[in-house]
């Protein structure tokens, strides 16, 4: 971000509120008006002390004993209505507000929710997260209850170009929006996938995956904690957010789970691979007090009859809430502690695999508080603070066979007498990990008119640090988990997790403001401007490692009553994870003496180990840039929204292959005789030394990534014939990675090059390009009667195309030049490749998907069926890939999708209190 | 050939009980008795055949004969004959729903004992979740739904791998590793019925679905179906009462078998007719794909008739099956190509205070050809058919008792004729069933009831003597015809207690068990079934919404 743009950013930030409300001086009071009636779905009665709401704007009305309620001052464009009655299932209304005039809203109240008319089972298209402008897809509760989800996962379908899974545990679910994905064999690998990005936000406070030192710990945040059953509301934002979010370059999703008063009720699901339980309860204390727990058991079977791998998930939440200061409290403190516990059991098949097993544990406890302090002038500060920690551990066990090797266990530089070990031995691998994070967030909320347009002001300020401290990886040295006689990229060791922390501050500023204009126009503007600083040290008052500048802007213009045109661009950013700001140091074992005699007793290993520090200072953040227009129509029951993006991720950190060398000393050995029954001595000093050529990684901010396209969805209106709603969601995503990293080939093709020392060079090759494209369909139609308490929804899947390919030359010519023995790069120029003089070095690059593999387009058919049952239950049949389409397979240019073959399940929500007979 | 024979004609009288999957209004059907493991469907009376993805016998070839037994509820008002009922036409119910049921209900059976088919598993359990309902909705429309679904285990040697391994079709593999398989099922259908003016339109819409994998085996073995099914009609109002309407129906499945030999080598018999299974030697994974499409239509009638009502269908149905080994992507390996045809007209009427009196027929045709990858014509045929008579009265003794009587005969023919082996079965069957029953109310609010029934199959015809051919052949397809050529005979019993609380809802808890042995034969067979199976039942139901 150059100081010029900051600059612009600032100022569009402070004028434009002047500009557009110079042309409608106009009070609140004269703006937009909702008011209405609400009554009972059955019997029409009026219901009294309903709270009518609308999300994300703070205003908010009590019916009257006639039912009616009155709304003001409304801003203009898309809001969601919450109307809630303890009693009735709670109802969620799509509004579009005109710049001005009084919208009429009559809402009528069901018992259950099945048996509401109009009741939204899917994502709202048009859906706003609360306070945002930027483009996002709204799941709210009983949309979520009518998907059937294990966890957060398995609800993401709902967003265009996401696929439909099966509801399952047994593989890690990670998300990262609008992305295709690519081969993920030349530009990137998995250590790249952390630094791009889907910010998860729970209850306000954002989840992290960056101090995760476990494995490759890739990617983001892994959503199988979550479970669905408990979630209120899912805010997908998949186009700008506002300048309060960061740490995020590919979207974020915003989470509020179940809290307050909530029916008591018992949700049971049944597959043949999984089963769930959830209870959720809620209620008054008195005074003022609310609270809350809900708790979760879900347990996978990844192949039942295969094997007896199994996936546990434990999960739980108590909340309290304490408000004072009568009906419109000043003070609100919101406290939640939340646990879960996340398993993945692979025990030992004697039949399949003997010998192997692994076991893996994730134990997190979080607390966080959110007092929230509103003043007369409808201003509020609010302060979030989160202490949580996740334990993990990790054991895998895994038979070894080899042959004779020298090693050694040195732990610091320096040469040694290495062992032989050889043999059948199991290597034990652990992991045990902490990662802890400390959270705190400062938010003043300021509404307030200016020059006669509402605006709303947000200013925060964030603390964040991180840090894993635990006994990290351990392993028998003598008997590691892998072991090759050369080190390309060198050898493991134990190790503790003992790094430095990550230290984050950041300071946001952001606006929204509502404009009315001539002709019942009106314009919609968010902008921000965020500034992230990556902290040198252990404290927030050390110095700064990297800091980044992310203005944004959000721009919604309604040209009429059913026509809003929208527009968004931004910067955003993500920290690079722990294990790239704070690289392991790598370790090289040279053998200096490999005297190998028949008898073990004569035999003599000389070893020295080198080590090389990675860090990087330059990592620090990776910058993205997100750009995206679109128009959304609105005719009343038929929403229309097509959006064009295009987002750019620059300089995203991964490891990058560095060329080098190390100095091997070669000894002579006083004594070759066989039989003595004891090792020769080596002859000091060496009589020679060579160099042995080596692989560094190091991180680099090198990887580049873009993602554009265009989503679209369109809600149909109700066919009242067929009380059938249609639905039709789609995306074109292309998305291209790109990156300058050199290529050394296989591992086994530069290993052969270390150990031959006659081989005096070895080519590479530079950068490669990945793109992946997909067409991703969906269509829902929902079927719904009210009067049975009955929807049927059938989701086809409709993937139109994928496509994956590599660009980048894999000809004998393509080498760019060759590494020395000393690690030296020599590039030869394209003239000179096809000299005799590099014949060696002519070989055809492997690894790349040169030739496109495109997948047929293909189809497959899900269904769920929801019923009421007496008592406030609920039954829900649901059944994935109903037709069992196994995928496509056409010939060998022709990539294979394989879908996940049919499942089906139960799923029953059943009232505590009808169960006990309380009641309801 | 070297065939076996019996004599035919004065055989009426050993005619052993029925078993077949009949008409709505009668017992629970036979198929469901010694059905497939994960067939999920709701125990009770009636209704068997309503839904979208009902299938018509001889789809399954069953066991030759167990008796039902089930005395319906008198907690439950079942709905007379007319076109949903009887002929699963949805646009008859609009008028056929005059009143709201609901059951929910648990359920286990469970069955075991020596005398079985090869593919039969040696013993089986299954417990389930049950609902089923009816109700109109408003003036203009009535719906029906029902939903079960449940969790088993067979164990003893299960050598099918299919899950349906005696239907028509003569392609079923077999593996020998006989493991014990667990499996979850399910069924769901839901039809509606609209009124528009004289008009009668109607939707269906059924899914079936099952998941079976072995327990602990070195050869794990995995079959995964699913069978969705719809069904669509039209029907008009002729006069008050009359209906007459025309529905289609069409029943896709699709089967995937997986066999994993990850600790030993397992042996699969491919069964195609009478000819020698074939067998592979499978060393790491075999698969199999099993899709079927099932299309066709009927014409059906309903009318008023002596204080009653009575309905009738014909059905014609063509079925194509088609097997895959291996990868999907080749032609299929096996074809089977059938057609059926269905007739059947029932009566019921209630013209007394808990008086039932209900008299059906029903005939049902098949003939269907089979045909390899490779082979130049179809080189296998079967023509079956079957005729039932069922009549049965429920009548009141006193103002505490009440007596029912049910009887039932069917013959059966079936001819299969193997041109590539140069085999051919042909078997006749006379099956009679009779059942009685009492129902005894204690107190106002309790009636038990108690049951028996009993029933005899015997066969004539002539088919092939397995010890002539090679022994897989007498292991897989010689015994399984030995039990159709056998005589065999059933009995039963039945209790149950109807509880209307006063507060809460009724409750309906029933207990069956029955047995299957062999009857007595002057042609003793080779390979013939011996012993006995046992099958017990045990439902407990709750009503609602009355």
């Amino acid at each position: 971000m150059t100081r010029s743009s900051i600059g612009h950013a600032l100022w569009l930030l402070s004028v434009l509120p002047c500009l557009v409300g110079a042309f409608a001086p106009t009070s609140a009071q004269e703006r937009a008006s909702v008011a209405g009636r609400v009554t009972h779905g059955e019997h029409q009665e009026p219901v009294e002390g309903a709270i009518v709401e609308i999300e994300g704007t703070g205003l908010s009305a009590l019916t009257t004993s006639e039912g009616r309620f009155l709304l003001l001052g409304v801003p203009p464009g898309p809001h969601v209505m919450r109307v809630t009655r303890i009693g009735f299932a709670t109802r969620r209304l799509s509004l579009n507000m005109p710049a001005e005039g009084v919208l009429e809203m009559d809402v009528r109240l069901a018992p259950r929710a099945l048996e509401l008319e109009g009741l939204v089972v899917t994502a709202d298209p048009a859906g706003r997260a609360r306070g945002e402008l930027g483009t996002s897809s709204v799941v709210e509760q009983e949309a979520i209850r009518h998907v059937t989800a294990t966890s957060l996962a398995d609800l993401m379908f709902l967003v265009p170009g996401v696929e439909l899974l099966p509801p399952d545990l047994s593989t890690r679910r990670t998300l990262s929006l609008r992305t295709a994905p690519t081969s993920g064999t030349g530009a990137s690998n998995a250590s790249d996938l952390a630094a791009f990005g889907t910010l998860i936000v729970l209850d306000g406070v954002p989840l992290s995956n960056n101090v995760n030192l476990q494995g490759a710990g890739g990617g983001g945040v892994d959503l199988r904690r979550i479970p669905a059953n408990t979630l209120e509301r899912v805010e997908v934002i998949r186009g700008v957010p506002s300048a309060r979010y960061g740490d995020l370059t590919q979207g974020a999703v915003i989470i509020d789970t179940r809290a307050g008063r909530i029916r008591p009720e018992v949700q049971l699901q049944h597959d043949a691979r999984t089963s769930e339980v959830s209870v959720v309860w809620g209620d008054s204390l008195g005074g003022g007090h609310l609270a809350s727990v809900t708790t979760d058991f879900a347990r996978s079977r990844s192949a039942p009859g295969l094997s007896s791998d199994v996936s546990e998930r434990t999960a739980f939440q108590v909340a309290h809430r304490v408000a004072t200061g009568g009906p419109r409290p000043s003070l609100v403190i919101d406290t939640r502690v939340d646990g879960f516990e996340l398993t993945d059991d692979r025990p030992e098949n004697p039949n399949v695999r003997p010998g192997w097993s692994f076991f893996t544990r994730e134990r997190g406890l979080r607390a966080s508080i959110r007092a929230r302090r509103s003043f007369d002038s409808e201003a509020t500060l609010t302060l979030t603070t989160s202490l949580g920690r996740v334990s993990q551990e990790s054991r895998s066990l895994v038979p070894k066979d080899r042959p004779a090797q020298p090693l050694t266990t040195r732990m610091t530089e320096g040469r040694e007498i290495g062992q032989f070990v050889e043999g059948h031995y199991t290597a034990d691998f652990g992991v045990r990990g902490a990662p802890t994070q400390f959270y705190s967030r400062l938010e003043a909320e300021l509404p307030q008119s200016f020059l006669g347009t509402s605006t709303g002001l947000r200013t925060g300020m964030e603390l964040r640090r991180e840090w894993n401290h635990a006994a990290g990886i351990s392993f028998d040295a003598a008997f590691p988990p892998y072991q090759t006689f050369n080190g390309v990229r060198g050898f493991a060791r134990p190790r503790a997790f003992d790094d430095p922390p990550l230290v984050t501050s950041a300071f946001y500023l952001d606006d929204r403001f509502s404009v009315s204009l001539p002709g019942a126009l009106g314009l919609n503007v968010q902008g921000g401007i965020r500034v992230d600083l990556l902290h040198r040290g252990s404290g927030w008052l050390s110095g700064i490692r990297d800091a980044v500048v992310q203005p944004r802007l959000n721009l919604e213009f309604l040209a009429s009553r059913w026509l809003r045109l929208r527009a968004g661009w931004g910067l955003t950013a993500k920290l690079s994870p722990l294990r790239l700001l704070h690289p392991t140091r790598q370790y090289y074992d040279v053998v200096n003496v490999n005297w190998f005699a028949p008898d073990p007793a004569e035999r003599l290993a000389v070893l020295t180990t080198f080590i090389v520090d990675r860090e990087n200072e330059a990592i620090g953040f990776s910058r993205a840039r997100k750009a995206e227009v679109g128009v959304e129509i609105d005719l009343g029951s038929l929403d229309v929204s097509l959006l064009v993006f295009h987002d750019r991720i620059r300089d995203a950190a991964a490891v990058l292959p560095e060329a080098g060398h190390i100095l091997r000393d070669l000894f002579q050995l006083n004594d070759s005789t066989l039989g003595t029954g004891r090792p020769p001595e080596i002859i000091e000093p060496p009589y020679a030394a060579d160099t042995i050529p080596i692989l560094v990684e190091r991180p680099h901010h090198h990887v580049r990534q873009t993602s554009e396209g265009f989503e679209f969805t369109a809600l149909f209106p109700e066919v009242p014939a067929l009380k059938t709603r249609f639905q039709i969601q789609g995306a074109w995503i292309r998305t291209t990675q790109e990156s300058e990293a050199l290529d050394f080939g296989p591992a086994t093709a530069f290993g052969d090059f270390q150990l031959l020392a006659h081989q005096e060079r070895a080519p590479y090759w530079r950068g490669a390009m990945e793109r992946g494209e997909r067409v991703l369909l969906t269509y829902r139609a929902i079927h719904h009667q009210p009067a049975l308490g009955l929807i049927i929804t059938a989701t086809v899947q409709h993937n139109v195309m994928d496509r994956i390919e590599d660009i980048g030359s894999t000809d004998a010519l393509s080498f760019e030049g060759y590494v020395t023995r000393a690690g030296e790069l020599i590039p030869v120029s394209m003239e000179e490749r096809a000299e005799p003089e590099y014949n060696d070095l002519r070989r055809s690059r492997t690894g790349l998907v040169t030739t496109p593999l495109t997948t047929p387009a293909d189809w497959l058919l899900s269904v769920q069926v929801s019923k009421t049952l007496p008592m406030d239950g609920r039954l829900s049949f649901w059944a994935y890939n109903v037709l069992d389409n196994p995928g496509k397979f056409f010939g060998p240019d022709v990539r294979r999708r394989p879908y996940s073959g049919m499942r089906f399940g139960l799923e029953a929500t059943v009232s505590v209190r009808a169960l006990i007979g309380a009641t309801p | 050939m070297s065939g076996l024979g019996w004599p035919g004609g004065r055989t009426c009288g050993r005619m052993g009980l029925v078993a077949l999957l009949v008409l709505a209004l009668v017992a629970v059907p036979a198929s469901a008795q010694f059905g497939p493991l994960l067939d999920a469907s709701e125990p009770g009376c009636g209704k068997g055949a309503w839904g979208p993805g009902a299938e018509l016998p001889p789809l399954q070839r069953r066991l030759p004969g167990m008796a039902t037994v089930e005395p319906c509820s008198p907690l439950l008002l079942q709905p007379l004959p007319g076109l949903a009922w009887l002929a699963g036409n949805p646009a008859g119910l609009a008028d056929e729903t005059p009143n709201r049921e609901t059951m929910l209900g648990l359920q286990y059976r469970g069955q075991s004992g020596t005398y079985r088919r090869p593919l039969d598993p040696g013993s089986e359990g299954y417990v389930g979740v049950f609902g089923a309902g009816w109700r109109p909705v408003g003036e203009r429309a009535g719906v029906a739904g029902r939903v079960s679904a449940g969790t088993g285990r067979s164990g003893e040697t299960a050598l099918a791998t299919v899950s349906l391994p005696h239907a028509a079709n003569p392609f079923v593999v077999a593996d020998t590793t006989g493991s014990d398989l667990r499996g979850t099922s399910v069924r769901v259908e839901g039809s509606g019925g609209l009124a528009l003016g004289r008009w009668r339109v109607g939707l269906s819409l059924g899914f079936a679905g099952a998941d079976a994998r072995t327990i602990e085996a070195p050869a794990p073995r995995l079959i995964r179906s699913a069978a969705p099914a719809v069904a669509v009609g039209v029907a008009r109002l002729l006069r008050p009462g009359w209906l007459v309407g025309v529905h289609g129906r069409w029943l896709g499945r699709s089967e995937r078998v997986e066999i994993f030999t990850v600790a030993a080598e397992d042996r699969i018999y491919q069964l195609e007719g009478f000819g020698e299974p074939m067998v592979f030697n499978i060393r790491s994974f075999y698969s199999r794909w099993l899709r079927s499409r099932e299309f066709g239509g009927g014409l059906s009638v309903a009318a008023p008739l002596g204080g009653g009502r009575w309905a009738a269908v014909a059905e014609v149905m063509e079925v194509a099956d088609r097997h895959w080994n291996e990868d999907v992507q080749d032609s299929p390996s096996d074809r089977w190509d059938a057609t059926r045809t269905r007739l059947a007209w029932a009566w019921e009427a209630r013209n007394a205070p808990r008086a039932r009196t209900f008299v059906s027929v029903e005939w049902i045709g098949s003939h269907g050809r089979a045909r390899r990858i490779g082979d130049p014509e179809d080189h296998f045929t079967a023509r079956e058919w079957s005729a039932t008579a069922t009549g049965g009265l429920s009548r009141p003794a006193s103002s505490d008792v009440r007596w029912s009587v049910r009887g039932q005969v069917e013959r059966g023919s079936r001819a299969r004729v193997d041109s590539a082996a140069h085999v051919t079965d042909d078997l006749d069957s006379w099956t009679m069933s009779f059942g009685a029953w009492l129902q005894y109310r204690i107190s106002p609010d309790v009636e038990v009831s108690v049951g028996g029934t009993s029933g005899w199959y015997t066969p004539r015809g002539q088919t092939l003597n397995p010890l002539t051919r090679e022994e897989a052949y007498q292991r897989f397809v010689g015994r399984e015809l030995m039990v159709y050529a056998s005589p065999a005979r059933a009995w039963g019993v039945a209790a149950g207690i109807d509880w209307r609380r006063r507060a809460g809802a009724p409750l309906r808890l029933r207990v069956t068990g029955s047995r299957l042995a062999p009857g007595e034969s002057t042609h003793p067979l080779p390979l013939a079934p011996e012993g006995h199976r046992t099958r017990w039942d045990v439902s407990l139901g709750v009503v609602l919404n009355r």
